[in-house]
């Protein structure tokens, strides 16, 4: 009985030495962050500053507001390209293609409404809601754009974003961005593969043919560019 | 009557063990086996001062019976605690619901590009642990043709986004008027307050993930190991029920951040969203955005037929949301 | 009670004394079980994050053990049926081990729940703020420790009063005894209505489980004790009567044959609806985009479970070795059935859709198994004392210890009372 007992206890005593002997250090993997996220990421700033006059050129007392050099030749009424002054302004703004339906023709400090009234670049809003009446109607409400600050006024203001704070008024559609990091969790699945049973289970798939492609539109050179283009504001 | 006389079967050898002598040979083992015992439990010698919590914590009260002064010895203990590990001086408040207040959140789902700036925010404002990285919203990036969630794709990577094939939908915690994790949570740790947001008392909740099985929006988190926070990116600004730092073996989840909201500021996903496609306010104002909102456009909710009631609205515009041109094959220009 | 101290002390020491089988087989699992305190210390040290859990797939092997466990416990006391509603007699000594194996088998659960808590350090929470009605959670946690408590009340009064050599009264234990067959019930049910109630996890969201709990249960349950008495007769002086084994066997070909059938069910409305609600079942029988990690597991299960069961139709396991055998099949399939089949596909996919599957750590797997070793060592101490009690060996007037052992094989005491049985009518 004792050489059970020996054999046992020595058992017992070689798992104790073990136990103590081995390191407590943590050998679990932990998920890292995949890059570190900078303050410019997570800006709260708006993406375009709003414009309460006209850009001019020069500064201070040299200051050319743009009336100041329209004054000074005529308009053609007719014209619809850019001209040499402007480049760098593009303008894709849908079936919006001419430069005075919203500027005005006489003084180019200004802009138009309907009837050819004029009100300054600090309504711009306005001037958005002439042709796109149903959306203003949603910002006024809060419903369409973007409101920072306080929900409950009483507190404290409430920073309602004006239209070209976010849109550039002559390409006005939404460029890209590029994404942040997505999830990083303790174990990741894979992405999402969009095999048979995905497009089984998709109803719009099923008519669609293949992902990727509208229907009755063959994918265009146009098709691919907007995905895979950076964001510029580029021309077609 | 003792038990150790001589035993009358002296050829039955494990007779021994009976007598007192017999019984302490075996003692040997008994020993052998206490020391395996106590070296079973030597990891513990790693145990560092956060893990094993004070008396003032252990008897500290669930959060609906504190009184004053128990709230404050709390918030000082929490100001300690954040001092110590980070060495920054947090402001640490109880930021309680205010009266005729009912949070509403609603998302424009034609606005939603998948920028994925409002995760990141999140993360920033509410002290989440970096490693292993904790993320209250998961922006899922949907195929057109249906609001099925579980068709999600959660880790797309593109050069930009939006894609023209996809559009997005952020969830995060819904705070339930019917929650199920409420339900189900045994102890109480957490629970809907008046305005609306589902909370959890972090001292209170036990880490048995109850809550987190049943919950239908996978929006709750459980810290698995001890939050890692770089010291360079505590936001100071805590309050006890949202975003003061967890420890280990406790639930986090979104909570409207209540530290913000509830002094009528907005929400920090919401204040960095690019394209204004979240919208925050009391639902109770009617002139409020989200009353607005829910009065007037075509709102909908997820997983709807299992019935919690969530306060978290999706909608959608005229359409996907799209970067370039107008109706597919038109309206290009020069 | 000083007498019932000096029970408790005799039974203490008795539990260190055996032969080599025994000390080998109890030095066995006090390693295991040591391992798992080990493996359990690290995990309290760094979290949870020790073992293969995840946000999506929150619960895992504790719960699994754990809900396998309850079945377990509920059907150790299905003997006490056939014993005191159909008065049986003969297999009166059985019951004791079965509402032992629900003692051993409720013990283990609770080390399972505690194990898979992220903060030990506040259970005592539950007592003071305790959401019951309305957190089956709450349901569980009474249930599961009145129903200890019942068990161990029967087995402590009927063993001590075999020790004492007095009749039990029949107002302290009968009451209990059909208490008991009402609450291994109520635990299982409980158990499911855990998951059942989830109206996020599809998988679960179904009627179907707590009768299939039940059924599996009271297959499994019964299998663990044809096992012990199979083990009994062996290894101890205890002699088995034939009808125990048949009884049982019976109870187990029932319960399994209903258990198929239910499967049948479930399988059937899975698959032949093939909703979105069916993912997870998708998941667990065939795969799911690309992932099959359980349908091995399944399978097998199944597989397992009907061999099982043809087995038990046959008359060939009247033989003790089949009939073990298929008892082992049986209870490594329902294991896996309902744990891997039951709890950890409702994670996959996650309610957004999300594919991570789960595989147990090496931590997680020696907490797992270290404390099953102390469960099957605590079962085995009451075994230990249980045996001696009921042989009269171990009683308040046999003075010596030793006595204790004189049904071990191969001991001097054994071999001359055996003759002595011989000799005598018997």
């Amino acid at each position: 009985m004792s050489g059970t007992n020996l054999g046992v206890s020595g058992i017992f005593f070689a798992l104790a030495a073990w136990f103590f002997l081995a390191p407590a250090t943590d050998p679990y993997p932990s998920s890292k962050p995949v890059r570190a996220i900078t303050p410019e990421d997570i800006s709260t700033a708006p993406r375009r500053v709003r414009m309460t006059e006209p850009p001019g050129i020069g500064e201070g007392a040299f200051r050319l507001s743009c009336q100041e050099c329209h004054k000074l030749f005529p308009s053609d009424r007719d014209v619809r390209v850019r001209l040499s002054q402007h480049e760098d302004i593009h303008l894709n703004h849908g079936l919006n293609s001419w430069c005075f339906n919203c500027h005005s023709l006489e003084d180019r400090n200004k802009l138009v409404l309907e009837k050819d009234e004029e009100i300054g670049f600090d309504r711009v809003e306005e001037l958005c809601a002439k042709c796109h009446g149903t959306v203003y109607r949603d910002w006024e409400r809060g419903m369409h754009g973007r409101t920072n600050g306080y929900w409950d006024t009483s507190a404290g203001e409430a920073e309602r974003l004006v239209c070209t704070q976010c849109h550039d008024p002559h390409s006005p559609a939404y460029s890209s961005y590029e994404p942040l990091p997505g999830p990083n969790t303790l174990r990741m699945g894979e992405p999402l593969q969009d095999g048979h049973d995905e497009r089984k289970r998709n109803p719009l798939m099923q008519w669609r043919g293949q992902s990727g492609q509208e229907s009755g539109h063959e994918p265009t050179q146009a098709d691919h560019e907007s995905t895979l283009a950076p964001h510029s504001e580029d021309e077609e | 009557m003792t038990e150790d006389t001589k035993p009358e079967f002296a050829e039955v050898t494990h007779e021994r063990s009976f007598s007192r002598r017999g019984f302490l040979r075996n003692g040997l083992s008994v020993v052998g086996a206490m020391t395996a015992c106590v070296g079973a439990l030597s990891p513990l010698r790693e145990l560092d001062g956060d893990d094993i919590p004070s008396v003032e914590k252990f008897l500290q009260r669930h959060y609906k019976e504190m009184n004053g002064t128990e709230m404050a010895s709390a918030l000082e203990r929490i100001r300690r605690e954040v001092k110590k590990r980070w060495d920054i001086d947090p402001v640490v408040r109880d930021v309680r619901a205010k009266d005729g207040v009912e949070f509403v959140y609603a998302l424009n789902l034609s606005r939603c590009i998948g920028c994925r700036k409002c995760v990141h925010a999140c993360v920033e404002e509410n002290n989440q642990s970096r490693s292993p990285e904790i993320q209250y919203i998961r922006v899922l990036e949907m195929p057109r043709g249906t609001t099925d969630i579980e068709k999600g794709n959660h880790h797309y990577d593109r050069p930009t986004v939006p894609d023209d094939d996809h559009f997005y939908m952020p969830i995060q915690c819904h705070q339930c008027a019917d929650a199920p994790c409420v339900k189900v949570c045994p102890v109480e740790a957490t629970w809907t307050e008046k305005d609306g947001i589902t909370v959890i008392d972090y001292d209170w909740c036990i880490g048995c993930r109850y809550c987190e099985a049943a919950c239908p929006y996978w929006a709750r988190r459980f810290n698995y190991t001890k939050p890692e926070i770089p010291a360079a990116d505590i936001n100071p600004e805590m309050s006890y029920l949202s975003n003061r730092p967890r420890e280990k073996g406790v639930m986090e989840k979104c909570t409207f951040c209540l530290h913000r909201t509830r002094e009528g500021k907005m929400p920090a996903c919401l204040e960095v969203c690019p394209t204004g496609a979240r919208k925050f306010g009391n639902v109770l104002d009617p002139d409020s955005e989200v009353s607005q909102i829910l009065k007037n456009k075509r709102v909908f909710v997820l997983k709807e037929e299992v019935g919690t009631l969530p306060r978290f609205f999706y909608y959608f515009d005229e359409r996907y949301p799209r970067t370039e041109g107008g109706l597919d094959g038109e309206g290009e220009t020069k | 009670m000083k007498e019932y101290l000096r029970f408790l002390k005799r039974c203490f020491r008795l539990s260190f004394i055996g032969d080599r089988r025994y000390i080998a087989w109890m030095t066995f699992l006090s390693i295991v079980a040591l391992l798992g305190l080990n493996a359990y210390a690290k995990q309290l040290v760094f979290g949870l994050a020790t073992t293969g859990l995840t946000d999506q797939v929150s619960w895992g092997l504790y719960i699994a053990n754990f809900t396998f466990l309850v079945g377990m416990a509920a059907a150790a006391v299905m003997l006490v049926i056939p014993v005191y509603i159909y008065r049986n007699k003969e297999l009166h000594d059985l019951v004791i081990f079965g509402e032992l194996l629900a003692v051993a088998s409720i013990i283990m659960c609770l080390m399972f729940v505690v194990v898979d808590m992220g903060r030990v350090d506040r259970m005592h929470h539950m007592l003071l703020r305790f959401n019951f009605p309305i957190s089956m959670l709450t349901w569980d946690v009474i249930v599961l420790n009145v129903y200890l408590v019942l068990n161990l009340h029967i087995c402590g009064y009927l063993i001590y009063c075999a020790y004492m050599h007095r009749t039990p009264s029949k107002m302290f234990y009968i009451p209990f005894v059909f208490m008991a067959i009402l609450w291994a019930v109520s635990i299982h049910t409980v158990t499911a209505f855990l998951y059942v109630g989830l109206g996020g996890r599809p998988f679960w969201n179904s009627a179907i489980i707590a009768p299939r709990f039940l059924a599996s249960a009271f297959a499994a349950g019964p299998a663990f004790l044809i096992l012990t008495m199979v083990a009994l007769d062996r290894f101890t002086a205890y002699i088995v009567p034939e009808k125990a084994f048949l009884t049982l066997r019976n109870i187990v070909t029932v319960a399994m044959t209903i258990n198929m059938f239910l499967l049948g069910c479930e399988v059937f409305t899975e698959f032949y609806t093939d909703s979105a609600h069916s993912a997870s079942a998708r998941y667990l029988f065939l795969g799911l985009n690309g992932y099959h990690g359980l349908v091995p597991w399944i399978w097998s299960a199944i597989a397992m479970n009907a061999v099982a069961l043809t087995i038990l139709y046959l008359p060939m396991t009247r033989r003790r070795g089949f009939m073990s055998v298929a008892c082992v099949l049986l209870i490594v399939g329902i294991w896996i059935e309902k744990g891997m089949g039951l709890i950890v596909p409702a994670f996959i996919p996650t309610p957004l859709g999300e594919m991570v599957e789960y595989s147990p750590t090496l931590n997680e797997t020696l907490v797992s198994l270290g404390i099953w070793a102390f469960g099957l060592l605590v079962y085995t101490i009451f075994i230990r004392i249980t045996v001696p009690v009921l042989s009269g060996r171990l009683a308040v007037d046999r003075l010596y210890l030793r006595d204790a052992v004189a049904d071990l094989p191969w001991s001097a005491a054994r071999l001359s009372e055996t003759k002595e049985n011989e000799g005598s009518a018997s």
